[in-house]
């Protein structure tokens, strides 16, 4: 054989030993044990929680992994639904047509969020009522004198339409239109947060935990849109935070979600911003 | 290059079936086989996006997709018109914002600048296509557009198509600058010459015979720069607004826009699998992909027709009198035709400032100067062409200055040891991005693996067995049409083949694929120009001492051509490090508190952490600073070795 084609095969050998290498020292404890691994999907906003959900659990439970992914909410039912994840996380109510599709779905709701309508510097007002947080979105509303603000052309903020943000907000404010075409989208809470808060004349609206001492949030219908008013009831801009699991949950999962709902992780669930159930 | 000629007499034969076949034929059909991969790739991303999109054609109709003018999802309503002209409004405004400026500074550059300063200024140019798109994104939400909101008279909000044009015109300047340049200074000396032989100032022979003379390669330089801002995702969805409209009037400027990248980004994300939103979704990157690939395509032809107008393969054609003078016609409505559209624009960008008085009289001004120039003192127009170039020379520095001190000023009080070596905590906002930074290495690493044995190999097959057949003009059209293929398309097919059909899920693997297409042209155009530029008489010189083609090309082509190879990968390296739409659907989650096991687990990755903090982490403001200046340090600190290499190899090597 060439000495040529020789070379190559050796080549190639070297190059395999070197993925193999590569592996092992890049795969950590490589193949020597194995955790239990429970397999989570779905919405981005319960991303930040079992994140931190599994900061917490990991630590206290040896031998048990999980594995958060994101993909939506409607990603998180499916997957959940059929059996390719172990629990799927959703940050809207399961809708009537996926619980006909699966009914062995069951629902473990682990906190609550609220929706916070913020504004700009501009505004020159502290409270609306629902009505007029849909007349603005919808369009009947185009400055901030019409209710009852400062002189300003109102700048609408809305959340992509894929949104779990934007889907309560639609299905508790939004209840006979739509809104505007014209009106900004953003992506994410935080980019929606720095959008209104960088202009005078905006509004849009964030989960609770992301108002800061910049943002200014409205009282709607002179309720404040706080932890303990979200947990009563009282300000009805609010969703379920949601696992779900296929029939009721086994095992691992069964213990996991279990602990979910003891104080150490409805504290957690607290200290993000959201609202504890527990 | 390939010359059935040069094949050595050493090569041996092999029986195979009762046919007698040399060597050197079973190497080359090896080596097309695998050069074929990159077609396969092509028509698998074709393949998958179209199939994923077939529901929503069915369902919605491609003409009511096409032209519908709503876009409202959660209406089940689906109209890409906006999306559309969106798309092309934010593209033509970069091209508006960044020809100028790269076509001046590529002549300053080739023209004007002393032969020193020539190189560094070429490299400090292409710095701007190391800084990672969703770094760019960043600086554009937190400098540009509050900029825009508060020196635009009368603007309500700074996201916009103006801040979208901007940001994608500075991110295409590196592609127009380096293309350009390299048009004008292959313009043939004896042009010049022969030019300030007669007598013509140093402007007039720049402006009036060598820009004349370049056209075409600054023509596909601008089509390049085009495919370049209409591909460019994290960036543009930052700043624009996203809002689904024409603008109104249709050059308002201020107006916020959408474009298809944008669209693919945002709702992908939460889309529900297997809906008529997702299939949607797949139909608009089916869009943007043909759209991009006759752009491309445009570049290509005009770049052909440029080589053959230097180096003629026929002879010049015998024009007509009369065919003369309708194309001295046709070049007078051309030029009318420009100074018509410097007008518009002067207009419309002066109006947006200063009203509509202002407008006209320096847009008027504007005009009759350029054409009061051509009546001038040759030395005073020469005086002031020159102050111009200068001037937009500095403006392009200033840019790439402004963004880099903006991350470096606030990332560095951030940075720390505990900063990357610790887990985050807090959802982000505390501890470190340790994982973020493994995690961007380890997807590099395996990318890398995959793709470099890939590009290499197809590379030698272009250079040194390809001739001009069918089969070869198919991978090469290939490998082009992967080159210009938008990165959110990329994470789309990486997520439609790897992450569900394969069933990979989003692991590192599926990110390791996704990545090594991406930057399969790179480094198979790289390997190829290097292979190409080793000189004959080496070749020659090895296949008369009796080595074989392959003997030639393993110990004699290769080790020469190495530079350039290993260049070409550095510099992919760079775009994996860098990229965000490509792993955000495939590869990476947003937290770990400990690092994945294998190449089945996801990671974290510091383009996405990025975008991660910027978006769904409350209070995490200077880690986001931080963890942006860690990733321009990593990806400009790839770019300089390859960039040393380059530099220290052609000071050392010399045919």
């Amino acid at each position: 054989m060439d000495s040529s084609l020789t070379k190559l095969i050796a080549v190639a050998v070297v190059a395999a030993l070197f993925t193999a290498g590569a592996m092992t020292v890049f795969g950590g404890g490589g193949s020597s044990y194995q955790d239990e691994e429970i397999l989570i999907t779905g919405s981005t906003t319960l991303n930040p929680i079992l994140s931190s959900f599994k900061e917490q659990y990991e630590k206290e439970t040896v031998g048990v992994t999980l594995t958060i992914t994101g993909g939506g909410s409607g990603h998180g039912i499916n997957s959940a639904a059929q059996g390719s994840a172990d629990i799927g996380m959703t940050s809207r109510d399961v809708r009537p047509s996926e619980m006909d599709a699966h009914p062995d779905l069951k629902i473990h709701t682990i906190g609550k969020d609220g929706v916070a309508i913020i504004v700009g510097s501009n505004a020159g007002i502290t409270n609306l009522d629902r009505a007029q947080v849909e007349g603005i979105f919808n369009g009947t509303y185009t400055n901030w004198n019409q209710v009852g603000g400062n002189d300003g052309t109102i700048v609408i903020f809305n959340r992509d339409a894929a949104s779990g943000t934007r889907d309560c907000f639609d299905s508790t404010v939004m209840l006979n239109s739509d809104t505007v075409a014209s009106a900004n989208e953003v992506a994410s809470n935080g980019a929606m947060r720095s959008s209104v808060n960088g202009n005078p004349n905006g509004i849009g609206y964030v989960g609770l935990g992301f108002i800061d001492s910049e943002t200014t949030a409205l009282d709607i219908g002179g309720v404040s849109p706080t932890v303990e008013n979200v947990a009563s009831g009282a300000y009805e801009i609010q969703r379920d935070l949601i696992l779900v699991t296929k029939g009721d949950p086994k095992g691992w999962s069964a213990a996991f979600l279990e602990w979910a709902m003891q104080p150490t992780a409805q504290k957690i669930v607290g200290e993000l911003g959201f609202v504890p159930i527990a | 290059m390939s010359n059935e000629s040069l094949q050595g007499d050493r090569s041996k034969t092999y029986r195979i079936m009762g046919r007698i076949v040399h060597e050197d034929d079973l190497i080359k059909y090896g080596l097309m086989a695998v050069s074929s991969v990159a077609v396969l790739i092509v028509l698998a991303i074709i393949g998958f996006i179209f199939a994923n999109s077939l529901d929503a054609i069915t369902e919605i109709g491609l003409w009511n997709f096409l032209a519908g003018e709503v876009w409202r999802p959660n209406r089940d309503i689906y109209g890409a018109y906006p999306v559309i002209v969106g798309t092309l409004l934010v593209t033509i405004g970069a091209i508006v914002f960044a020809l100028p400026l790269g076509l001046g500074a590529a002549i300053f550059i080739s023209e004007l600048a002393p032969k020193r300063y020539r190189e560094p200024l070429k490299l400090l140019s292409e710095v701007f296509s190391g800084i990672p798109s969703v770094v760019y994104g960043f600086f554009g939400l937190v400098v540009l557009v509050p900029f825009l909101l508060n020196n635009v008279p009368g603007a309500t909000q700074g996201q916009s198509w103006l801040a979208g044009s901007i940001l994608l015109g500075i991110m295409a300047l590196p592609t127009i600058i380096s293309v350009a340049e390299d048009a004008i200074s292959s313009v043939p000396k004896s042009y010049r010459e022969a030019s300030l032989a007669m007598g013509a100032t140093r402007w007039q022979t720049t402006s009036r015979v060598i820009v004349p003379a370049a056209i075409s390669g600054i023509s596909a330089a601008a089509i390049l720069g085009i495919g370049r801002a209409m591909g460019e995702t994290m960036a543009v969805m930052m700043v624009t607004g996203n809002a689904a409209i024409f603008p109104e009037p249709l050059s308002n400027l201020m107006s916020p826009i959408r474009t298809i990248t944008a669209t693919l980004a945002i709702e992908m994300k939460e889309v529900a699998l297997g809906t008529t939103h997702y299939s949607a979704l797949f139909l608009l990157a089916l869009i943007l992909f043909v759209i991009v690939l006759l752009v491309n395509t445009t570049s290509r032809l005009i770049m052909r027709r440029m080589k053959e107008k230097f180096n003629p393969t026929k002879p010049p054609k015998i024009r007509s009198e009369k065919y003369l003078l309708v194309m001295e016609r046709v070049a007078m409505v051309i030029s009318v035709i420009k100074y018509v559209v410097i007008l518009g624009i002067v207009w419309i960008v002066v109006d947006l400032w200063f009203g509509p008085d202002a407008a006209l009289f320096i847009s008027l001004g504007t005009v009759a100067l350029l054409v009061a120039m051509r009546y001038m003192n040759p030395r005073l127009t020469q005086v002031l062409a020159h102050g111009t170039l200068t001037t937009v020379m500095a403006i392009v520095l200033a840019l790439l200055f402004i963004i880099i001190y903006d991350i470096v000023s606030n990332g560095l009080p951030v940075l720390s040891m505990e900063f990357v070596q610790e887990f985050p905590a807090q959802g982000g906002r505390s501890g470190g991005i340790y994982p973020a930074i493994v995690g961007t290495l380890k997807l590099v690493f395996g990318t890398i693996l995959i793709a470099v044995p890939l590009g290499v190999v197809s590379g030698i097959y272009l250079a040194e067995y390809a001739k001009d057949t069918r089969s070869t003009r198919i991978i090469r059209g290939g490998i082009d049409n992967l080159a210009g293929t938008p990165s959110v398309v990329f994470g789309l097919f990486g997520m439609a083949a790897f992450v569900y059909y394969m069933g990979f899920g989003y692991s590192l693997l599926a990110g390791w694929l996704t990545l090594a297409f991406l930057i399969l042209p790179v480094i198979v155009r790289t390997t190829e120009e290097a292979v190409k530029r080793v000189p004959n008489e080496l070749k020659e010189a090895s296949l008369a001492l009796g080595a074989t083609k392959w003997e030639t090309i393993t110990k004699v082509v290769l080790p020469a051509a190495f530079p350039g190879v290993i260049t070409g990968t550095i510099l992919s390296i760079g775009r994996a490090a860098g990229e965000t739409a490509p792993i955000m659907f495939t590869a990476v989650v947003a937290f770990q508190t400990r690092l994945g096991n294998g190449i089945m687990d996801p990671v974290m990755a510091l383009p996405y952490h990025l975008y991660y903090l910027a978006s769904e982490v409350p209070d995490a403001y200077d880690y986001q600073y931080g963890t942006a200046l860690v990733l321009l340090i990593l990806v400009l600190s790839i770019y300089s070795a390859a960039t040393f290499l380059r530099y220290h190899y052609s000071k050392k090597i010399s045919w």
